[in-house]
């Protein structure tokens, strides 16, 4: 009896070894990311703050630069989603329910996409947007944040219109329903989870999209990326204030993974390249 | 060819969406193509250079050039990342088909960390982390020194061996990685693993002759996929890199904004665009086929 | 050449009992069945035996050397799956080889032993397919195959014929017995089949809830069942319940028992186990049942018939015999309707009566 017991002890202390190493790889990094984000004392010399508050997110929410930063990334953020929603729902639409050549050439399109270097569009985008004024304009960073967001927003969506079946909107049709009814009352109830969470993916997209915005809206159009990226890039010894800000992104893309796995099973990375 | 309603319909509700791409995406492009070669699509100046001309490309491939080295940098620390996290992601997904330790189920929610952060912020935890006074750079370099292979710290980051950038990239790919594979490997039915053993093979035997042989095109497309994705992926490479040598996305960046050198950026983008046709024409032909085996 | 002992084997799945056997020997060379309903233990059983499972208490002892501590794959058992289990990714001979791949044998002797076990299972012009290539009953000779190309001491067989359809089932069933005869390993064999583990088996055990219930021949399981279970198991079985009037013979082990209903049976039993006055089940099966003729005289009862199912070459009766449901056959020429009452036999010898 002893013998067995030994072997399953020896394979939990195994267990526990792998994969309390993977988990503290994952989550230490955040625990520092939180340790300086609330660190309002901490010397050089030691190894953990003194004194913990909210000092630093008040200085970030005093400072004008990344007050702004942060009005931008969360204005931005939500216009992109819609916009980006309505590019996609209509174009969703077609390419899950009618599935020609037209459909597919399109989805392969979209999907190409998102292998290309986005630094790469920037550069092809940079004297499009200079000729035409566009640079440092609010308004046409938006569609720059619409980019990387389509191909998983258009996906998600056609995907949601795929599963309502065929028969549905004929029925409705022999049954007297105008195309708002057909709409409302086919589509709409079948189809709102995939367009929920497309346009959640436009959200975070935005959030994270870094070198577009950096490209096209610096130095005017700052948002929270490039402000933790001017932190850090500038070689300042004092991470803090970038830690706040880097909180004020995760936090929120947090509950928005976690919201998103309720109806998506799996968000795949997201990012600004 | 009659034209219906419906066409007409598909073709509206699709003509914003064809639109947006034609402008932010293939327009872009285009221009970058003909850039390379010195032509401006919107009849700008390119500095003292009047298209249509090679020296972009004369100058990409000049040695005394900093662009064929940063090149090679860009592939060289990709490909090692790449390496890193697709095996690290590969063994622990098999760790946790065959032991299938019981705590996993309630933890494996705190693998999808690194997917939510975004990239800039990832890449500053990893800063924080490696700078010279933090908590991982303290650790590595005591051992380093105590064991005699250093004389002094080492920079970790922004520093000239890509260490720090190899750092953030294999944090946010492992994750990748492993998500990818699990999925194939929990499919592998058990019995196959049993008769392997009954036949005499040791674990690593089973995991040589039986898991690794019916995963294969798996870790291709997943090392196509990562590869791809570290090698475009500018954050990291910007704020964990040092001042030389670069990633060839970051050349492109400096040489827009600093050095206003966009030839030399255009030239440098058409090998990204070559590069990313590649890679995503052999993921295309191997997701193309069945990534797994399945008995019965 | 293995004799496999169990000694004090426990294996529990939270509160279910897997598997719960004091004591199991099988014999060297021995085609050893494991029999039973799904969840009786049977397969868990064979786990145990293969090392594919840890038993939670107890020994597996080989020729006298105790490996249960040891990995299945340094136990030299030969394991045949009911799902076959072949790679998908390897030719039949590669399947075939792997074993032999594994411990390094040099590439000739790799051929010629892959080559003597594909002829033994005449698949020897299969060897260049891959698994869906082939049939169903191709490739569990391919995992027979693949199983005793290592000339293991000790063949495991987990329901390989289940997959298959059931003409096929009854010709290789065969084939595998006269096979395991001619190499003389030691194999141990489970099925849900009952036909099918009478039909090879040198020896049964029956298992119910990861105990086992009887281990014995064929023949003693049949005629000589322990407990109801393993009776109502094999074949088709109706039992009459009663108590045991008196001992009538005692070297032949005979007894008079009275049913609940007032009826007088002279039967068989186990003196060691049935004495006067003991509660006792009365094993009836159709073959013990016939009609009575003239000079019948103890046995003999007025039955009533419930319905008659013809099958081609007999006719299948349900009777009812006071308040007992019975089952008995007769030539195929031979019809009573239902409602007819029929004087029937019951077989004394064959009868036998069991404790309750």
């Amino acid at each position: 009896m002893t013998v067995m017991a030994v072997a399953d002890r020896r394979q939990r202390l195994w267990d526990l070894l792998v994969i309390g190493f993977v988990v503290f790889y994952m989550v230490f990094p955040i625990f520092v990311l939180l340790e300086y984000a609330f660190a309002e004392v901490w010397y050089a010399y030691q190894l953990f703050p003194t004194k913990l508050g909210f000092k630093w997110f008040s200085w970030v929410l005093r400072h004008y630069d990344t007050r702004m930063a942060i009005i931008y990334s969360y204005t931005l953020a939500p216009l992109a989603m819609l916009a980006t929603l309505a590019l996609c729902i209509p174009a969703g639409y077609v390419l899950g329910t009618r599935r020609t050549k037209l459909s597919l050439l399109t989805e392969n399109l979209v999907n190409m996409n998102m292998a290309l270097p986005v630094i790469v569009i920037g550069t092809g985008l940079l004297p499009l947007y200079f000729k035409l004024g566009l640079l440092n304009n609010y308004w046409a960073i938006i569609p720059a944040h619409m980019i990387g967001a389509i191909p998983y927003t258009l996906r998600s969506i056609t995907a949601a219109f795929m599963q309502v079946p065929r028969d549905l909107e004929e029925v409705a049709r022999v049954l007297g329903a105008t195309k708002i009814q057909v709409i409302r009352k086919v589509y709409l109830p079948l189809t709102w989870r995939g367009i929920l969470a497309g346009g959640i993916f436009a959200f975070s997209w935005s959030l994270n999209e870094f070198i577009l915005t950096l490209l096209l809206g610096f130095p005017t159009i700052k948002t929270l990326p490039i402000a933790i990226y001017e932190y850090v890039g500038g070689y300042y010894l004092t991470p803090q204030p970038a830690a706040a800000l880097s909180l004020l992104i995760l936090i929120p893309s947090i509950f928005i993974a976690i919201f998103l796995e309720k109806y998506v099973k799996v968000s795949l990375g997201m990012g600004g390249g | 060819m009659k034209i219906t309603k419906e066409d007409i319909i598909s073709v509206v509700f699709l003509l914003p969406l064809y639109a947006f791409l034609s402008v932010m995406v293939f327009i872009p492009i285009l221009n970058v193509i003909l850039g390379s070669f010195g032509i401006s699509l919107f009849g700008l100046s390119m500095g003292k250079v009047k298209g249509p001309v090679l020296d972009g490309y004369l100058n990409f491939v000049n040695p005394s050039k900093p662009y064929l080295y940063s090149l090679f940098f860009t592939i060289y620390i990709s490909v090692i990342a790449t390496v890193i996290s697709v095996a690290a992601g590969y063994l622990f997904a098999i760790y946790l088909t065959v032991k299938r330790p019981p705590i996993w189920s309630k933890i494996s929610s705190i693998m999808t960390i690194p997917l939510f952060t975004p990239y800039v912020v990832g890449a500053f935890m990893w800063w924080t982390l490696l700078f010279p006074r933090g908590y991982l750079a303290i650790v590595i370099n005591r051992i380093l020194m105590g064991l005699g292979l250093t004389k002094g710290p080492i920079p970790l980051v922004n520093d000239p061996y890509g260490i720090g950038i190899l750092f953030g990239e294999v944090w946010i790919r492992f994750v990748i990685s492993f998500m990818i594979f699990y999925g194939p490997l929990q499919l592998i039915s058990q019995d196959l693993v049993d008769a392997a053993r009954s036949l005499g093979a040791s674990t690593w035997q089973v995991i040589l002759k039986v898991y690794i042989p019916l995963t294969k095109y798996a870790i291709v497309a997943t090392s196509a996929i990562v590869l791809l994705a570290t090698m475009a992926g500018i954050s990291i490479p910007l704020i964990l890199g040092g001042s030389w040598p670069q990633f060839l996305n970051v050349m492109i960046y400096l040489d827009v904004t600093k050095t206003f050198d966009f030839i030399s950026a255009y030239t440098s983008g058409v090998f990204y665009l070559v590069a990313s046709a590649v890679l995503g024409y052999i993921l295309f032909r191997f997701t193309a086929r069945r990534i797994e085996f399945q008995v019965r | 050449m293995a004799v496999i002992r169990l000694e004090n084997i426990l294996k529990m799945y939270g509160k279910v009992v897997a598997a719960d056997i004091p004591e199991l020997e099988i014999k060297d060379g021995e085609f050893f069945g494991l029999v039973g309903p799904s969840g009786s233990g049977k397969t868990t059983t064979l786990r145990i035996i293969a090392g594919l499972t840890r038993p939670d208490r107890g020994r597996v002892i080989v020729n006298g050397e105790d490996i249960t501590d040891l990995p299945p794959e340094k136990r030299d058992m030969g394991m045949v799956f009911q799902s076959w289990a072949l790679f998908p990714h390897l030719t039949v001979f590669e399947n075939i080889a792997f074993g032999l791949r594994l411990r390094k044998v040099p590439r000739e002797e790799i051929r010629k032993r892959v080559k003597w076990s594909a002829e033994l299972l005449r698949i020897e012009d299969l060897l260049d397919r891959y698994p869906h290539q082939l049939s169903g009953g191709q490739q569990q000779r391919v995992a027979v195959a693949r199983a005793i190309v290592l000339r293991p001491r000790a063949l495991l067989f987990d329901e390989p014929l289940s997959n298959l359809d059931a003409k096929l089932r009854e010709s290789v069933r065969f084939e595998l017995r006269k096979l395991q005869k001619e190499l003389g390993i030691t194999s141990v064999y489970v099925t849900h089949d009952q036909a099918e583990a009478f039909a090879i088996c040198d020896r049964i055990a029956v298992m119910n809830q990861g105990r086992i219930e009887q281990i014995g021949t064929p023949e003693e399981i049949y005629s000589r069942p322990a407990t109801a279970f393993v009776a109502d198991f094999i074949g088709i079985t109706r039992f009459m319940r009663g108590v045991v009037e008196e001992v009538v013979d005692f070297e032949k082990g005979r007894v008079s028992v009275i049913t609940e209903d007032e009826l007088r049976l002279t039967v068989t039993a186990d003196l060691g186990r049935v004495k006067k006055g003991s509660r006792v089940l009365v094993v009836v099966r159709p073959d013990y049942i016939s009609l009575a003729s003239e000079g019948d005289k103890i046995n003999v009862f007025e039955a009533t018939v419930d319905r008659a199912t013809y099958t081609g070459d007999s006719v299948d009766y349900e009777i009812k015999l006071g308040k007992w449901d019975l089952r008995f056959r007769t030539a195929a020429d031979v019809r009573f309707a239902p409602g007819t009452t029929i004087r029937i036999r019951i077989d004394g010898n064959k009868a036998i009566a069991i404790p309750e």
